[in-house]
């Protein structure tokens, strides 16, 4: 078959092509890139457009820098090889820390130096790009400068997450690569036995279950934690997390605590006047995080995430989580000891679907599941869900133009039709509907945990990257892991460190105002008195101390939530 | 307690306007670093090199009187992160020390990768996996041998990064990775001459690291200095009358 694709090619439309380009495509297109939602003609399409559109940076070398997760091995070791061999422009596709890569898009911004032609940078930072003037706007892009390296089957209505990277302006300043969510996970197969089920139903007076609320992750919690103890012969925990005091602890923190909790406003897709983070806006303008300046980032609600945050740390998770980071711990779960996880990065499924683990049946299945997060006590409908990572190429202004137009052919190569299904594939980051809809992600749906079902629903949509009211998330994500890890570490109270962090953000929101003029630049509010923002409507909210009754639910009717607003 | 805690950013604001007047007054910074030639060598009992020229240049603009002490690595990480006053430089700005200090980033943007004997060819590399059957070259405390050791890459390790030179010839590693402008210094000082590198791999962007308690404002000065330094092109132009000044070629 693959011959008779090869013999097809080579009398065909393309004859102004040297053979050797054609050898080396076809053997791409053979190899490699055999599933795709596109017709093999139309990959050979895709692929001779690119050659003719490289021509003119044929002997380039680029470099471009990525987090390290499976996706991004996939693209620095087989796509940027594929992207030589098609276009004649050399990639060096570094990986690294996702903290790393912020600090060296921050250096460039700095410097003005051109460290790299492009960036997968995470979306949380749309906030900083449409307000700092450093990043391109990619619509403008696509139709000047760019507008002959622009792929026309890009089809950039068939990407799920583009609303993520598009400013309040309307432009559109980044492109997504990569997507992962932040989602429930646990061991579907102790939660199904009966003897743990029937024990957990005389203890807590319900069924162990998906749990819906906090509450019920806290007995679940304390059920495997304390009650059970061992499983087949294995010291099992009942949560886990982590706490060393590094970046991935605020990034831990802000990513879903507060907003699962219910720290902020309802509306989606981060709570409007007040967001996940507890800054307020008026207009797009960033007008304070502390409660005496209208936010929530010291309210009762956020006080109690970063409580329940620390003590189940504490109590429920296996010592060493403590002092493990975000690697670590999530690396911990392949061990087969935990029962839950409040919110899992769904990027680490390709590692926990690995046959011969532990987690892992025999035919390939996965003993887990992932599910909806539960619900903290401040939460109501119409708020934020969940958190959704949206790693999107970025380029900088400083950049100069040949070597933008190079690094964005390998940017569309990368996310193009003719290997993005295989990408899927390979990191299981969905960016394209076409690929969470075809046959192939059909197949492999079972053996995925539930991954496939959340990107086919509207969970999609509505599981939200940090907004744009975050004006600078390279400084202010700094401020979660230095005030929580003071929280963690015994140093400071919580409330402590949550007013110590909010008073901080409400500064630097001062300092922004001057530094980054705009219509959407931060401007303060003047401090007001405390009750009279708790007494107002919404966010920030007045305590609330009621014990709530643990809840939960069936896996299948759980995951009916991703359905629904 | 709380309640001194709350006005804490206010006291730092307050440190910050105190420190912008003070900036305009000369202030005394005592500064750390270690050997790592080029870019930090001693010469007759001076610190020299091209690090140590951005960073003098950068206290000149700021207004700062400083004196430069050079220390073995880890002592003078150490004296950065207890002594007042006192910044070490050039260090790897890292997840895990981000907390220990104030940062001044970045003075130095390295480029990173792969050497080979000049009698050998190695045309075929073109990613990081093509080096997976290969004996990689590297020293104790690298940041770059620990990201590839991190990844399962059979990285040896020297005790210092000019013993790499004799490894690689001896035959003994099969390449040798390293900063771009450090490999061919240690060459040239060898008397050799090595080939470009046929993969460069990973860059690196390394800041000066001060001590916690040194005040916001100093730093931030420190920082909007670099800034217009870069923009300027004065670090462009201290870098070119390095290279000539040590005869070698930089990118």
């Amino acid at each position: 078959m693959c011959l008779l694709l090869l013999g097809s090619v080579l009398v065909a439309p393309i004859q102004a092509m040297p053979s050797q380009w054609e050898l080396r495509a076809g053997t791409w297109l053979e190899n490699e890139f055999f599933i795709s939602t596109l017709s093999p003609e139309q990959q050979w399409q895709e692929l001779r457009w690119f050659a003719a559109a490289a021509k003119p940076y044929q002997g380039m070398t680029v470099r471009v820098v990525s987090e390290r997760i499976d996706t991004h091995w996939y693209e620095a070791n087989v796509l940027a090889r594929a992207f030589e061999d098609i276009t004649g422009i050399r990639v060096i596709h570094e990986v690294t820390g996702e903290d790393d890569v912020i600090k060296k898009l921050q250096s460039q911004v700095l410097s003005g130096v051109n460290i790299y032609d492009a960036f997968v940078n995470d979306s949380d930072l749309i906030g900083f790009h449409f307000r700092s003037g450093e990043t391109v706007k990619l619509d403008e892009f696509m139709q000047g400068a760019g507008k002959d390296v622009t792929l026309p089957t890009l089809d950039l209505d068939d990407f799920i997450g583009l609303a993520f990277t598009t400013g309040p302006d309307g432009h559109l300043y980044q492109l997504p690569d990569q997507q992962f969510a932040n989602l429930y996970w646990y061991r579907a197969d102790w939660f199904a036995r009966p003897e743990l089920r029937e024990q957990f139903k005389d203890i807590y007076g319900y069924e162990l279950d998906v749990p819906v609320n906090w509450a019920a992750y806290e007995d679940i919690a304390e059920f495997f934690s304390m009650h059970v103890k061992e499983i087949d012969g294995e010291r099992v925990w009942g949560h886990m997390d982590y706490g060393k005091s590094d970046p991935s602890l605020g990034w831990r923190i802000s990513d879903a605590w507060l907003s699962l909790a219910g720290a902020g406003d309802k509306g989606l897709p981060n709570g409007l006047p007040v967001d996940e983070w507890g800054i307020r806006v008026e207009n797009c303008r960033p007008v304070g995080a502390s409660v005496a300046r209208g936010g929530a980032l010291d309210s009762p609600a956020a006080i109690y995430a970063v409580s329940k945050y620390v003590e189940w740390l504490k109590k429920f998770a296996p010592p060493e989580a403590l002092d493990m980071n975000f690697t670590e711990a999530g690396n911990w779960l392949q061990k087969g000891n935990i029962a839950q996880q409040i919110w899992w990065y769904s990027a680490f499924t390709a590692a926990l679907t690995k046959p011969g683990t532990s987690i892992v049946n025999e035919d390939g299945t996965p003993k887990w599941r992932m599910a909806p997060s539960p619900k903290g006590a401040y939460w109501q409908p119409g708020m934020k869900l969940g958190y959704q990572d949206a790693g999107a190429w970025t380029f900088l202004k400083s950049t100069p133009l040949p070597r933008m137009k190079a690094a964005w052919l390998y940017a569309q190569f990368v996310v193009s039709k003719t290997v993005s299904l295989k990408k899927t594939i390979e990191g299981l980051t969905p960016v394209r509907a076409s690929d969470i809809e075809s046959e192939v992600m059909t197949q492999r749906a079972a053996k995925l945990g539930g991954l496939v079902e959340f990107y086919r629903s509207r969970g999609r949509e509505l599981w939200t990257p940090t907004g744009t009211n975050v004006p600078d998330y390279i400084r202010l994500s700094n401020y979660w892991w230095l005030w929580v890890g003071r929280a963690t570490s015994g140093e400071l109270s919580v409330v402590q460190a949550m007013r110590g962090m909010a008073n901080a953000f409400d500064d630097t929101l001062q300092e922004l105002s001057e530094r980054m003029p705009g219509p959407c630049s931060p401007k303060l509010n003047s401090p007001r008195p405390i009750d009279a923002w708790l007494n107002s409507e919404g966010a920030p909210k007045q305590p609330f101390n009621a014990r709530v009754q643990g809840e939960t639910r069936p896996y299948e009717e759980a995951v009916r939530a991703w359905s629904f607003r | 307690m709380r309640g001194l805690l709350g006005k804490l950013p206010r006291l730092a604001a307050l440190c910050c306007l105190w420190s912008s007047v003070q900036a305009s007054e000369p202030m005394h910074l005592n500064l750390v670093s270690f050997v790592d030639a080029p870019y930090v060598l001693p010469v007759e009992h001076r610190p020299h090199g091209l690090v140590v020229d951005y960073v003098e240049a950068l206290m000149k603009r700021a207004g700062y009187s400083y004196n430069i002490e050079v220390l073995p690595p880890k002592r003078a990480v150490l004296h950065a992160l207890t002594q007042e006053n006192t910044c070490v430089f050039p260090i790897e700005r890292s997840q895990e020390r981000e907390v220990e200090f104030h940062w001044v980033s970045p003075v130095l943007i390295s480029r990173h990768g792969f050497f080979h004997h000049p009698d050998k060819k190695f045309d075929n590399l073109r990613v990081l996996e093509d080096v997976r059957s290969l004996r990689l070259g590297s020293y104790l405390g690298s940041g770059l041998g620990e990201y590839l050791a991190s990844m399962g890459f059979d990285v040896d390790y020297a005790a210092e990064n000019s013993a790499n030179i004799h490894k690689l010839l001896a035959g003994r590693i099969d390449l040798w990775a390293s900063d771009e402008i450090s490999a061919h210094f240690i060459a040239s000082l060898d008397g050799r001459q090595l080939p470009p590198s046929p993969l460069v791999f990973f860059t690196t962007v390394r800041a000066m690291g001060c001590q916690r308690d040194m005040p916001v404002g100093i730093i931030q000065n420190l920082t909007d200095t670099l800034r217009a330094m870069y923009r300027d092109g004065s670090f462009e132009k201290i870098k070119q009358a390095f290279a000539k000044r040590m005869g070698i070629a930089l990118p």
